[in-house]
């Protein structure tokens, strides 16, 4: 309950100091949804970079950030105050209220779906890149009261903007309010794309949108971790909102609005890049319908790339000013600093031309190919009705250059799923443009079922996704055993927590999950990316120096020169893990 | 008086064209299509698992 109240107070003074930011950029919104995701849009951006800012001077302390609470509390009572006295029961919800019985349908989709994630997101943390950096860093950043790099790690010096609340929230010893950012922000995702689809063209065709993009399972099984992806798609898409508010109402401080928002995206990772790449091609796109003058269409740009560069350099920066490299570990040839990675060769499953025209079949039949998410099988189910698009329109043409040029480059790029969220937003608002567009043509009765068909089918994929936390959530289990049964490192970090000094040293070997571990833990595959010295040499260093230190082994990981070690001494501990899916693997911890 | 041509124009536009009766048949195929490929690949190998399991 702590953590709810903890992560509505954030929510809050989120909306209140976006708020007033706003009107800085924009004159008036249409809705109160719309000013309610514009004004959250901000207000996160500006708590999001005061964290950063207190930790990166080093004063991540408890103390320091109540006060920045409590200062931000005050600011955004005001314009909280006056959100409040908009709301009148029922106008203000009226937008709720679907038509017919597939609206109501699709309504209690949109509200059953994020309340079954709710319990995810408020369950122990069992994701892989949550648990090996996202919330492993940020715990590491609170416990030594400021922000920066890492020894040994390659990510600490990423764009981190994700991470900030995550700190946050495990300063204030509370994991739930870290991991609720993330769904809050999958919230936000889904509650931008209603707004932009009832603003631009109607309430029924919001609906469905926004329906489908809940419902898609990369999407609710995302918002159930302490990932940054829905962070990402959420900026990424108020960029496009803003950027075609801008082409309908030609003020600059929606561009400017446009590139900040693109910059927080990159902020946040830098495969935001597309979505900037994209906008640019929104934006000449406009001007070519509006036949601008070439010096204006290169001011239009100017201000677009210039805000995104003021909200997202910062992080870039400090990587190329501690390590080198902007963008450390890739583009190691171009800048010295990093290494060759191979993360696209374990994604995808073609690489030629002929693999982008088959996108949609590959990404929904072969799931497990494109990083473990999933589109979910709507997508292709109903791709083909984007031939019903009224092309003639203007703002289909803007969504739809924007949606091709995003998926070209992602395809290009790394084609990861949860890189390309802010596509799910705009294909499912496609899809539902051209459902409606068939529909007013042909009727579609039988694939409207089929169609409410996947829906439930969707829901019962987040059903079985969430069953586990809400028997943890209703008491029938006990954290400690959702964890064991769940995340493979936890008995293993259970067993070192308990029986290991707390000064121990614990070099991880074949294994990259560290947030459970209470000790200072140092990943072996990192080392031997950073440094020419000899680990063993290391580790007798440190035992001379009298430092407890131990060597926790995966034997399903060949290369390392631990086997004397391993060969010659008695484990303390051996324990046999689930992995992966059908995978198994022994644990075994030595102490040097 | 009945106006002939009028209700010669209206039965006109009540007629369902060729398009209008393929169209929604090619549309649900494919989907249907969609759903059982679909569900061969992905949820008839993670029922079975859950069976072995």
């Amino acid at each position: 309950m702590k953590d709810i109240l903890l992560f509505t107070l954030i929510v809050f003074m989120a909306y209140g100091l976006g708020r007033r930011a706003l009107s800085l950029f924009a004159k008036e919104t249409e809705s109160l949804l719309e000013d309610i995701v514009f004004s959250s849009a901000i207000g996160f951006a500006l708590l999001g970079y005061l964290v950063y800012g207190i930790g990166s001077l080093g004063f991540l302390y408890k103390g320091p950030v109540l006060i920045l609470f409590v200062v931000c509390a005050f600011a955004a009572a005001g314009p909280f105050c006056r959100l409040v006295r908009r709301l009148t029961f029922p106008r203000s919800f009226n937008w709720l209220s679907g038509e017919g019985t597939f609206d109501r349908f699709l309504l209690g989709i949109l509200i059953f779906i994020p309340v079954l994630s709710l319990f995810g997101a408020m369950a122990p943390e069992i994701g892989n890149d949550a648990l090996a950096y996202h919330l492993d860093h940020s715990k590491i950043f609170a416990g030594r009261h400021s922000i920066g790099f890492i020894p040994f790690t390659r990510e600490s010096l990423w764009p981190y903007f994700g991470q900030m609340f995550f700190t946050a929230g495990l300063l204030l010893e509370s994991v739930t309010a870290a991991k609720l950012s993330h769904y809050f922000f999958g919230i936000l995702l889904i509650l931008s794309v209603f707004s932009f689809t009832r603003r631009f063209f109607s309430k029924k065709k919001a609906l469905l949108a926004a329906a489908l993009l809940a419902s898609s399972p990369g999407i609710f099984t995302q918002m159930t971790y302490a990932y940054v992806d829905l962070t990402q798609g959420f900026y990424s898409f108020m960029a496009l909102y803003a950027i075609m508010l801008w082409v309908k109402r030609e003020q600059l401080g929606l561009l400017a609005l446009s590139g900040l928002f693109a910059g927080i995206a990159l902020s946040v990772k830098l495969m935001s890049g597309m979505a900037l790449i994209a906008l640019v091609f929104v934006v000449l796109l406009s001007d070519l319908h509006k036949k601008t003058q070439a010096k204006k269409v290169f001011a239009q740009l100017f201000v677009l790339g210039l805000f995104a560069f003021a909200a997202g350099f910062v992080w870039y920066l400090r990587s190329y000013l501690v390590l080198g490299n902007p963008v450390y570990p890739f583009l190691h040839n171009i800048f010295g600093s990093g290494w060759e990675t191979h993360l696209k060769d374990y994604v995808g499953t073609r690489t030629d031309l002929l693999g982008f025209f088959l996108l949609p079949w590959d990404m929904v039949i072969h799931v497990d190919s494109f990083g473990g998410e999933q589109i979910g099988v709507i997508f292709l189910a109903f791709f083909p009705l984007l031939i019903f698009l009224p092309r003639h329109e203007k703002n289909i043409q803007y969504l739809f250059c924007f949606f091709i040029i995003h998926a070209i480059i992602w395809y290009i790029v790394n084609p990861m799923l949860r890189y390309t969220f802010v596509n799910f937003a705009v294909a499912f608002i496609l899809i539902s443009l051209g459902f409606y567009g068939a529909s007013e043509k042909y009727g579609l009765v039988f694939l409207k079922k089929l169609l409410a068909g996947c829906v439930i089918f969707n829901f019962l994929l987040c059903v079985y996704h969430n069953y586990d936390t809400v028997a943890l959530a209703l008491g029938v289990t006990t954290r400690d055993e959702y964890l064991a049964r769940n995340e493979r490192t936890f008995p293993v970090a259970d067993f070192v927590n308990k029986n290991t000094p707390s000064d121990s040293v614990i070099v991880l070997v074949g294994e990259s999950r560290g947030f459970y571990f209470n000790r200072q833990v140092l990943q072996y595959g990192m080392w031997e990316h950073q440094t020419d010295k000899n680990i063993l040499s290391y580790l007798r260093e440190l035992t001379s120096r009298s430092v407890p230190t131990y060597i926790l082994y995966r034997d399903d990981y060949d290369i390392h020169p631990f086997g004397p070690i391993i060969d010659e001494r008695d484990p303390l501990m051996v324990l046999e893990r689930k992995v992966e899916r059908g995978k198994r693997a022994t644990y075994y911890l030595f102490r040097i | 008086m009945v106006d002939h041509k009028k209700i010669q124009d209206w039965s006109k536009d009540m007629e369902i064209s060729v398009l209008d009766r393929v169209v929604p048949i090619v549309l649900s195929i494919w989907a249907i299509l969609v759903i059982v490929v679909y569900a061969a690949a992905f949820i008839y190998p993670r029922i079975i698992s859950l069976i072995k399991r």
